[in-house]
C-alpha cells in the first residue's frame, strides 16, 4: 500500500494537511427550557385534595418553572410538636413510574425534600403559628429541576430555605397527596402550553 | 473623542489609515523581533493593528478574518504603514485553523472576534504550541468554557492573557497607585460596571457600524452582526470584565484573595424592542424579536477577604458613559461619576475633593513614562499598555501580568451571574480557577514602570 493510501485511511480520504474541521460551529441559543413565549400563565387555588379527584402537578406545568404553595401551620398536637408532609409526583397508571417526593417540615423542625433536610433547626414557636410553605421549581438543562421550599411565617419572613437538585423535572408530575398535617389552601401557580383544553383533560378537583 | 464617535464622523477606510500614529515605537529595535498572528480585524482588531504596526518590536505575520471589507480596512493599514504585508487567510471560519498549521516558529496570536470564537481560538492556539495567546474581553461562554481555557493554559505551559485595558485607565492606576499607598485604608467596598448605550452598536443599517438602521444578525454590521444575538438569547452580565477588572487589582484578586459568592438581578428587557419600534416602525421585522437581556442587570460579589462589590451592566438604555467606579475603604474613598474623592483627616470633613487633584499627585509611574505614547491609542491611551504589557512579557519569556486566573475570573462572572438569575436570583459560589494557589500568589500587575 502506498504511503498516501495510508494516509487516506488514516484520515478518512483527506490528505493529512487537510484540516478538520468538522467540529459544529459555536452557536448561540436560548436553552428550550427557557423559552416561554405564546404560554398562559396558569393559577389555581385549592381549598381540599378531594379523595375521588386529586390536585396534580400538570403536563403543560412542568415544562416551566412553578410554584406550589402551601397554607398550614398550627403544627402542635398535645404530644408536641406534629410535622407536615406533602408527597408529590404520584403517578397514575400510564405514566413511568418514578420515585415520589416528599416534603414539609418534619417533627422535629426541620425542613426536608426526600431525604434532604435543613441544618438549622426552626424554632418551636414559629411553627405553632400560621405559616406558609413555598415550594419554587425550575426546569434545569438535561432534564433536571432545581426546587427551593421556604418556609414564611404571618408576616412574610422567611424562616427557613431548603434547595433540591435529587430530581428531574419529570419527577414533579403527577398527584399530589397530604401524608401528614393539614392545610387551609393550596395554590398552583404557572405556565403552560396555549392549548388551554389540554388542562381539562387532568384530573384536578377544582377550577 | 472615542472610537465610536470617530468612525461616525470619518469614512470607515480614512477612519482606518488614520489612526495610525506618526511615531515608530522602539525604532531600530535589535533584539529578535516577536512573532505575531491576528485572528480578527474587524473594529477592535483594527485598534490593535495600529499599535501593532507602530512597534519595531513586533513581525505581523499573518492575519484571519472571514469579512472581506474588514480585510481590506486592515490591509489598507497595513500598506499604509510600510510594513510588509502579512500573510492572509480568510475563506471559512475556521481559516484560523490553517493559519497556526502554517505558521512557522509562531511566538504569540491575538484574538479580536466574537465572543463566542475566543474559546476555540485560544485553545487551538495553545494546542498548535503558541506560547503566548492575547485574547479580547470574554475568555468564553459558558463557566465550562472558561475551565476549558484555565486547563489548556495549565497544561501547554502558555500564557492567556486577556485584554482587559481599563485596567490601564489613567485614573484607575492613579486610584490602584492610592490603594496601595493606604490612602483609603482597608478596602472594604467596590462598584464598577458597563454603563453604555449600545443600542447603536446593536443595531446598524449593515453598513455603517453604528446606527443608521434596525437590523442585526446577518443584516447588521460588525458587532450588531453578533453582539446582539446575545441580548436575544441571554440574561445576565454580558460584560463584566471593563468593571471587575479594574477593583480586582485593588484588593488582589487571585492573589491572597479570591471571589466567593455572587449573586445577580435583571430588570424587565425594554430598551432593545423599543429602540427597533422607536427607529423602525412596529411592523419592522426585529420589533418581533423578544430579548432575553434585562436592561439593568445588577450583581453582588462577596470577596473571601470580606469585601463586597456590585456591578452594572446597563447597555440598552439612553444614558452617558460611566463605568461607575468606587473604591471605599476605612479612610475614604473614589467615585467616577462624581469626579471625587475623599480621604479622612485630608480632605474638609463631610466635603467632597475634585478628583483631578489626587489623581494627578498619585498619577501612576507606567502613565508617567509612557503618557505620550499611549495618548494616541484608543479609549483614552490604555489600549498602549495592555498591548505593550503583552508583548513585553513575550519578548522577555515572563507570565503577562494579566493571566488566565484573572481572564477566567473576571469572564466566569457572565455565565455565573446567567445561572443566579435564571435560579431565580440565588447565591451562587464562585469556582477557584487557581485551585487553591491564590492563598500564595503575590500581585504582579503594574508594579512599577515597566508594563
Ligand atoms: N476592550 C475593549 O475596549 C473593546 C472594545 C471593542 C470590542 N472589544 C472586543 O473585541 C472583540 C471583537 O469586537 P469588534 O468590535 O472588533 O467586533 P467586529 O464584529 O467589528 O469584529 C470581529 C471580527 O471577527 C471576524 N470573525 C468572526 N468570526 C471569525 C472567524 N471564525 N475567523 C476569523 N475572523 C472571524 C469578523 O469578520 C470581524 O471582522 C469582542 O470580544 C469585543 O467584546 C473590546
Amino acid at each position: 500500500m502506498h504511503r498516501r493510501d495510508i494516509f487516506n485511511i488514516l484520515f478518512k480520504g483527506s490528505p493529512p494537511n487537510e484540516l478538520d474541521t468538522a467540529e459544529s460551529e459555536p452557536v448561540i441559543e436560548t436553552p428550550a427550557y427557557l423559552i416561554n413565549e405564546g404560554t398562559i400563565p396558569f393559577f389555581r387555588e385549592y381549598k381540599s385534595l378531594s379523595e375521588d379527584v386529586e390536585v396534580s402537578i400538570l403536563p403543560q406545568l412542568i415544562n416551566y418553572e412553578f410554584v406550589l404553595k402551601l397554607g398550614a401551620g398550627h403544627l402542635e398536637t398535645p404530644d408536641g410538636l406534629s410535622g407536615i408532609s406533602l408527597c408529590l409526583g404520584i403517578k397514575d397508571a400510564g405514566l413511568p413510574a418514578l420515585k415520589e417526593i416528599t416534603l414539609g417540615v418534619n417533627a422535629e423542625g426541620y425542613l426536608f425534600i426526600g431525604d434532604l433536610q435543613s441544618k438549622s433547626k426552626i424554632h418551636y414557636d414559629q411553627l405553632i403559628a400560621d405559616l406558609q410553605f413555598i415550594v419554587e421549581v425550575k426546569p434545569q438543562p438535561h432534564g433536571k429541576s432545581y426546587a427551593k421550599l421556604k418556609l414564611v411565617d404571618r408576616i412574610g419572613l422567611t424562616l427557613a430555605v431548603l434547595k433540591s437538585e435529587q430530581f428531574s423535572q419529570e419527577n414533579w408530575l403527577g398527584v399530589i397527596r397530604l401524608e401528614l398535617g393539614q392545610f387551609h389552601f393550596l395554590q398552583l401557580e404557572g405556565r403552560s402550553a396555549p392549548e388551554g383544553n389540554q388542562l381539562l383533560t387532568t384530573n384536578i378537583s377544582e377550577y | 473623542m472615542n472610537r465610536r464617535e470617530f468612525v461616525r464622523t470619518t469614512s470607515l477606510t480614512a477612519a482606518a489609515l488614520t489612526v495610525l500614529p506618526e511615531k515608530t515605537l522602539f525604532a531600530n529595535y535589535a533584539g529578535e523581533k516577536l512573532k505575531i498572528a491576528m485572528m480578527g480585524v474587524g473594529l477592535r482588531g483594527q485598534n490593535h493593528l495600529a499599535l501593532i504596526l507602530k512597534r519595531d518590536d513586533v513581525e505581523l505575520v499573518a492575519i484571519c478574518d472571514v469579512e472581506p471589507r474588514m480585510l481590506e480596512m486592515a490591509k489598507a493599514m497595513i500598506t499604509k504603514s510600510g510594513k510588509p504585508m502579512p500573510k492572509i487567510y480568510t475563506g471559512d471560519n475556521y481559516a484560523w485553523k490553517k493559519m497556526l498549521q502554517q505558521t512557522k516558529d509562531l511566538k504569540s496570536v491575538l484574538i479580536a472576534t466574537p465572543w463566542e470564537w475566543h474559546k476555540p481560538m485560544i485553545i487551538g492556539s495553545l494546542e498548535a504550541g503558541v506560547k503566548y495567546v492575547a485574547t479580547e474581553v470574554m475568555l468564553g461562554i459558558t463557566l465550562q468554557d472558561h475551565w476549558d481555557v484555565v486547563q489548556a493554559a495549565e497544561k501547554h505551559d502558555a500564557q492567556v492573557m486577556m485584554l482587559e485595558n481599563v485596567c490601564y485607565r489613567r485614573d484607575v492606576l492613579a486610584v490602584l497607585n492610592m490603594v496601595r499607598q493606604g490612602l483609603f485604608g482597608e478596602i472594604t467596598h467596590l462598584q464598577g460596571g458597563y454603563q453604555h448605550d449600545l443600542r447603536e452598536v446593536k443595531f446598524n443599517d449593515g453598513i455603517k457600524p453604528y446606527g443608521g438602521g434596525v437590523e442585526f444578525n446577518e443584516k447588521g454590521f460588525s458587532e450588531a452582526k453578533w453582539r446582539t444575538n446575545h441580548s436575544v438569547h441571554r440574561n445576565g452580565d454580558l460584560y463584566p470584565t471593563h468593571g471587575i477588572g479594574p477593583v480586582a487589582q485593588c484588593i488582589n484578586i487571585n492573589r491572597g484573595n479570591r471571589f466567593l459568592k455572587l449573586s445577580s438581578f435583571a430588570t424587565q428587557s425594554r430598551g432593545l424592542h423599543k429602540y427597533i419600534v422607536d427607529h423602525g416602525g412596529e411592523n419592522h421585522p426585529n420589533a418581533k424579536v423578544k430579548f432575553r437581556l434585562g436592561d439593568i442587570v445588577t450583581t453582588t460579589i462577596q470577596c473571601a477577604n470580606g469585601e463586597t462589590i456590585i456591578l452594572q451592566h446597563d447597555t440598552n438604555s439612553p444614558r452617558p458613559y460611566s463605568l461607575g467606579f468606587r473604591v471605599q475603604g476605612t479612610d475614604g474613598l473614589w467615585m467616577d461619576v462624581n469626579n471625587s474623592i475623599y480621604v479622612e483627616g485630608k480632605s474638609k470633613p463631610h466635603q467632597w475633593d475634585n478628583a483631578k487633584e489626587w489623581l494627578d499627585k498619585y498619577d501612576h509611574p507606567l502613565w508617567k513614562k509612557y503618557g505620550n505614547d499611549a495618548t494616541g491609542a484608543g479609549h483614552g491611551g490604555m489600549d498602549f499598555f495592555v498591548i505593550h504589557a503583552f508583548i513585553e512579557s513575550a519578548k522577555r519569556g515572563t507570565p503577562t501580568p494579566l493571566d488566565v486566573y484573572d481572564a477566567a475570573a473576571w469572564s466566569a462572572i457572565t455565565p455565573l451571574s446567567e445561572q443566579s438569575i435564571e435560579l431565580g436570583n440565588e447565591t451562587i459560589d464562585f469556582p477557584d480557577f487557581t485551585s487553591g494557589k491564590w492563598m500564595n500568589r503575590n500581585a504582579v500587575f503594574a508594579l512599577n514602570d515597566d508594563y
